[in-house]
């Protein structure tokens, strides 16, 4: 009887608490009726404003910056239904499946996001409406990205994940220590599609390898690849060879820099396991990199430039500040296997800036490119814009969504409606990922910043978000399957077709090729 | 008395502020932050609640004082648990038995490695045997249900520790239930449930799930088990990445544990059967034990004793004057770094202890006057690229690597080379963890850059630091009043001195780096110092000599002795004439000197050694004999 009694005494205890939990922290329906309203909208971070939206996002939460002790905030569109958030901190966390009705019922209409901010005296304030645009086309439903700290020499945490952009799951792709700490990058999809991958590893215990996931099944490659390209048939997989090394600066904003002494192109026939080049693709007074396929694949695009020194070992070698990109393309036949003339797109001496990272969108309508001062690697320059050519014209223009800082990685969503890049516009050493719409015209709006749970992440996140890539699906690798491939012994033996002047990657110090 | 004792000994002989300080260094950087994000990540594999709690202990041997206590509360708690395990097991009062896991501990102490999450293993698992012991039931099925329960949670609060209950409790069926076959099913319960784990629970977590590398499914039954028991967790003193001797004593401790009650239940068993053949003694009582008079006092003057003994025996008292002269050197006590560096012996003196003294030397303007009254070694200054080191030790262990990355940061960084020290601090941070001095130094460098975004990013993250939070929410304080931070001397000074023109090939070239850092501005002291005993180490006496007119950047008001020794040896014997200022000119005094050090060495010339016998009392502390002998702080 005793115990009894104290187990209900012990019962109407949790109970109590329970019911006094949830009250004190029941959000009430609040009406606000008496307010002051403020000429300007109110700070938020991060900036969710003026923006085009795809209707499948995540929720975009945010933290209004304004001084207060209450927060509320109400969501709407055309539709008459309104999300109210309330919050004692200023961090507003959106209701996901409201916010992704708000936002599906409401394709090409505007979304407003009126805040109301109670100050110390008791009072409301108003501020003008936050509008943004939402699109009537979705985003890919995946990101998958590089998570890594600003490395140079050592690597110790390198991993790819994904990220479900209409939620916040996140997954883990590959880790770098799972296979005797290595680094891991390059990863590359056929046409965003999840289906057809490969992924770049070094490793101090299992070499230098590419992962390439083909119909489900994981197997390695003997040869690291650099930047990918897959043939829109997925039956070709073009790649760079580069000779890189790191370099340091010692003063300036930038540390790092990044020289490729040499390089060129090859690709790798998936169904014949070989490789090939050809020499209008590897030109041995020629840097060649950054191949990306039109959306017929009837032509290859990539970057080249002349290899301004003598000495191909020297670190940094000779005028290596003077060397500038041309971007060029090539035609390409896949039933002959037979490589055209390449003629010159785009040249440095137009532009006097080095033409880097050309990625056209499916539609084939728009490429799109990074410019920047000098050198191969723009994530670490500064100077570093993305620019938009008009493939049915020509022309090209600068983009009005760069900042003062390096803008780079950027790709295409399967709609050609949206990309997404790498952006160091947040002081200018973490890249973070930003999406941007993209209309029929080749209009650019305004950025948003990848959405996180908690919207304060970024403040204090020390690693950065590196090649961004759009796919439609989750990958149909898991980790398992590509940590067992990268530990096998088993592996696809290739002879890489280049001697001279264009180096094989074996037997490089796998820390001269670290990168972001 | 012993506890108190204990206390006293971590406070004042082991002092844990110097096991926080060599954190990040030779010891890895217990990361913590507080909130559900980071807790998260230890929840789900077995031993992370105790790495969790060991890291947020750790964070208090910041102060010496919290440290002890904390260590002694532990240590308290396993000897408790393990008094109360051997009474509440049948086996008696363990008394002074009891206390001598902490005489063990406090040896682990003593050799200067981080013992918490040893510590809160061992606990969690005698605590947990004192609950099995307690709570279980005579039914064998029931019995064997609550040890499989306990089992499965103390496997994952404490991971590996769990082998130690299961001894325990498998010694508890042979010897008290004498129920071997319960025993037998308790090994195999507790291989089942581990191997479990592994192959369904793990799985589900998989991506963060297991601390390091691993594809379990590519292991065997019992390879996975082992594997899970030992490869996984740091907690055991199985685990490879503990010191040796400490390793040792851990074993020895799980050892001992194990077989003083192996011994308790003999005993008792040998005494029941003599009981029990007794005549006229009821079966199952004992003879009641007295105590005589001051035993109690004498035990514990024997283990005050033992703890004493124990605890300076294993002092690794060379790492505790390395410690502490990298303490001294963070918070600029200079003269008592000075004073220390005479206590090490020649083996230990490094060159991590040489740089430390030559940066007190340089901090107390004597470095130009006393830097040969110390064994020199060019690596020490740490200019050179650490592939150019010589020193066979200096790559013996990678953490020493991280140490010269340490070290060499904070060098470039007060010498004004902060691209480099940036660079070092991003090499340190990804190898060694969220150490928060590196976070600390890698805002100032982005505040001095003038990056101000950046340095925020840092100093948020700092924020949730216990011990440095308060830092970083002084800058975040003084960033919001003035961005450009006109008020913080630091970092005016550091804008002053930063280099600003962009040379990609300086990176390694100490005679450029040093001058470009004097041509950004002529009043960097530290550069010009630097480059003379760079000049003075590498005997370029015709270089020094070229510098010598820059004392009139810093307030010299004579031509300290090193240097003037160096004109000396570059005028040479027959006075080579030079164009200086009368004050930077060599005394008559010094003239003297040279020509007497001349006279006995001509002496001698024909037996090097004898020659440096003779001169060692004189002049082992000047530049003419480490010229000549390369060898110096011969005094010493």
């Amino acid at each position: 009887m005793k115990r009894k009694k104290l187990y209900l005494m012990l019962l109407a205890l949790i109970a109590t608490f329970i019911v006094g939990f949830s009250f004190a922290n029941y959000k009430k329906n609040i009406t606000i009726k008496n307010y002051t309203t403020v000429i300007r909208p109110a700070q938020i971070s991060p900036d969710y404003s003026r923006t085009v939206i795809p209707p499948n996002i995540a929720p975009l939460n945010f933290v209004v910056l304004e001084t207060g002790t209450k927060y509320m905030v109400k969501i709407y569109s055309s539709t008459k239904k309104t999300i109210e958030v309330y919050s004692r901190t200023g961090v507003i966390k959106i209701p996901r499946r409201r916010w992704q009705k708000l936002l599906n019922d409401n394709r090409g209409q505007k979304l407003s996001t009126d805040i109301y901010v109670k100050n110390k005296s008791g009072t409301w304030k108003r501020y003008e409406t936050i509008s943004n645009t939402i699109a009537k086309e979705n985003i890919d439903d995946y990101l998958v990205y590089r998570f890594i700290k600003p490395i140079f020499s050592k690597w110790k945490n390198v991993a790819i994940y994904q990220r479900n952009l209409s939620n916040f799951d996140r997954k883990e792709i590959l880790h770098g220590k799972n296979f005797g700490g290595s680094c891991i990058n390059c990863h590359s999809f056929v046409q965003n599609s999840p289906d057809r991958m490969t992924i770049g590893m070094r490793s101090p215990v299992y070499g230098s390898a590419t992962l390439l996931g083909v119909d489900g099944k994981v197997s390695k490659v003997g040869a690291k690849w650099g930047y990918t390209a897959w043939h829109p048939s997925g039956k070709i997989a073009v790649y760079s060879i580069n000779k890189t090394r790191q370099f340091f600066h010692t003063a300036g904003m930038s540390n790092r820099d990044v020289v490729d002494l040499d390089s060129a192109l090859c690709y790798y026939h998936v169904d014949k396991q070989d490789v090939k080049s050809h020499p209008n693709i590897a030109e041995k007074d020629r840097l060649e990199t950054y191949p990306t396929w039109s959306p017929d694949g009837k032509y290859l695009y990539f970057c080249s430039a002349p290899i301004l020194w003598e000495d191909r070992d020297q670190i940094p070698p000779d005028n290596f500040d003077q060397v500038k990109y041309d971007l060029r393309r090539i035609s390409y036949d896949l039933e002959m296997d037979e490589w055209g003339k390449s003629e010159t797109v785009l040249s440095a001496k137009e532009t006097n800036l080095s033409i880097l990272m050309p990625r056209i969108s499916p539609d084939g309508r728009f490429l799109i490119f990074c410019m920047c001062r000098y050198g191969c690697f723009p994530v670490y320059q500064p100077s570093s814009d993305l620019y938009l050519m008009d493939l049915q014209t020509g022309q090209y223009r600068k983009l009005d969504i760069n900042s003062e800082y390096a803008e780079s990685w950027h790709s295409w969503s399967s709609n050609s409606r949206w990309i997404a890049f790498s952006s160091k516009r947040r002081g200018g050493l973490f890249t973070r990922t930003y999406f941007s719409y993209v209309d029929e015209a080749g209009n650019v709006h305004k950025p948003f910043i990848l959405p996180q749970k908690d919207p304060q992440i970024y403040d204090s996140m020390l690693q950065t978000y590196s090649v961004p890539e759009l796919i439609t699906g989750p990958v149909r690798y898991n980790s398992k399957d590509l940590i067992r491939a990268a530990r096998s012994s088993e592996k696809i033996e290739v002879e890489i077709p280049l001697t001279g002047a264009t180096p094989k990657t074996e037997g490089m110090e796998p820390w001269q090729q670290v990168r972001e | 008395v012993f506890f108190a004792g204990f206390y006293l000994f971590v406070l004042w002989v082991v002092e844990p502020s110097l096991v926080y300080h060599s954190f990040g260094t030779t010891l890895p950087y217990p990361v913590f932050y507080g909130g559900w994000e980071f807790l998260k990540g230890f929840l789900v594999y077995p031993g992370g609640p105790v790495e969790y709690g060991g890291a947020f202990l750790s964070q208090w041997y910041y102060y010496s004082w919290l440290g002890a206590l904390i260590f002694t509360a532990i240590v308290w708690g396993i000897c408790r648990g393990f008094g109360c395990y051997m009474s509440g097991a049948g086996i008696g009062r363990a008394g002074f038995i009891s206390f001598l896991p902490g005489v063990a501990l406090m040896m682990m102490q003593s050799r200067y490695i981080n013992p918490l999450c040893f510590s809160l293993a061992l606990l969690a698992c005698l605590w947990a045997s004192v609950m099995y012991v307690k709570i279980a039931p005579g039914n064998q099925t029931r019995r064997a249900g609550i040890f499989v329960l306990i089992f499965a949670g103390l496997y994952h609060i404490a991971g590996g520790a769990v082998v130690l209950y299961t001894v325990l409790a498998v010694l508890n069926e042979l010897w008290n239930r004498r129920s071997e076959i319960t025993g037998m099913i308790f090994l195999i319960a507790g291989v089942f449930v581990v191997w479990f784990w592994s192959t369904n629970i793990a799985n589900m977590f998989w991506a963060n799930a297991i601390p390091d590398e691993s594809l379990l499914e590519d292991y065997g039954f019992l390879a996975r088990v082992k594997w899970q028991l030992v490869a996984s967790l740091p907690l055991l003193p199985l685990a490879p990445k503990i010191e040796m001797v400490s390793r040792i004593i851990a074993q020895g401790l799980y050892v001992f544990i194990a077989m003083a009650v192996g011994a308790g239940y003999l005993w008792q068993w040998l005494r029941q059967r003599r009981d029990s053949t007794a005549k006229g003694r009821k079966k199952g009582t004992y003879k009641k034990v007295s105590h005589r008079p001051g035993q109690g006092i004498l035990a514990t003057a024997v283990l005050i004793v033992l703890l004493v003994i124990g605890g300076y025996g294993a002092l690794d008292s060379g790492k505790k004057k390395l410690y502490q002269t990298d303490y001294f050197v963070g918070r600029g006590k200079w003269d008592k770094v000075l004073d220390l560096s005479m206590e090490f012996s020649p083996g230990e003196y490094n060159i991590f202890v040489n740089h430390n003294t030559n940066l007190a030397l340089f901090n107390t303007g004597q470095l130009g006057d006393r830097m040969f009254e110390y064994p020199q070694k060019l690596t020490s200054l740490l200019l050179v690229h650490t592939k150019n080191m010589t020193d066979k030790d200096v790559f013996l262990k990678r953490e020493r690597l991280f140490k010269i990355f340490l070290k060499r940061e904070k060098l470039f960084l007060e010498l004004g080379s902060i691209n480099i020290a940036e660079r070092h601090c991003y090499e340190i941070l990804e190898t060694t963890g969220d150490n928060p001095f590196i976070i600390e130094q890698l805002a100032v460098i982005n505040l001095a850059k003038g990056q101000i975004e950046t340095a925020r990013v840092y100093l948020n993250r700092l924020r949730k630091n216990l011990i440095y939070g308060g830092h970083a929410r002084e800058f975040l304080r003084q960033i919001d009043e003035d961005p450009t931070l006109t008020g913080n001397d630091r970092i005016q000074r550091l804008r002053s001195i930063m280099l600003t023109n962009d040379t990609t090939r300086l990176s390694f070239d100490v005679e450029r780096r040093l001058n470009s850092l004097l041509e950004r501005n002529r009043h960097n002291r530290m550069a010009f110092e630097y480059m003379m005993a760079y000049y003075l180490l590498t005997l370029q006496v015709d270089k020094l000599a070229a510098n010598i007119e820059r004392l009139d950047n810093f307030g010299y008001t004579r031509l300290p002795r090193h240097y003037e020794e160096a004109l000396i040896l570059y005028m040479g014997p027959e006075g080579k004439t030079i164009d200086f200022p009368e004050q930077w000119k060599p005394s008559a005094e010094a003239w003297a000197q040279a020509k007497k050090f001349d006279a006995i060495y001509t002496k001698y010339e024909h037996d090097p050694q004898l020659a440096m016998e003779a001169l060692a009392e004189e002049f082992g502390q000047s530049f003419y004999f480490y010229k000549v002998f390369l060898k110096s702080g011969m005094k010493k």
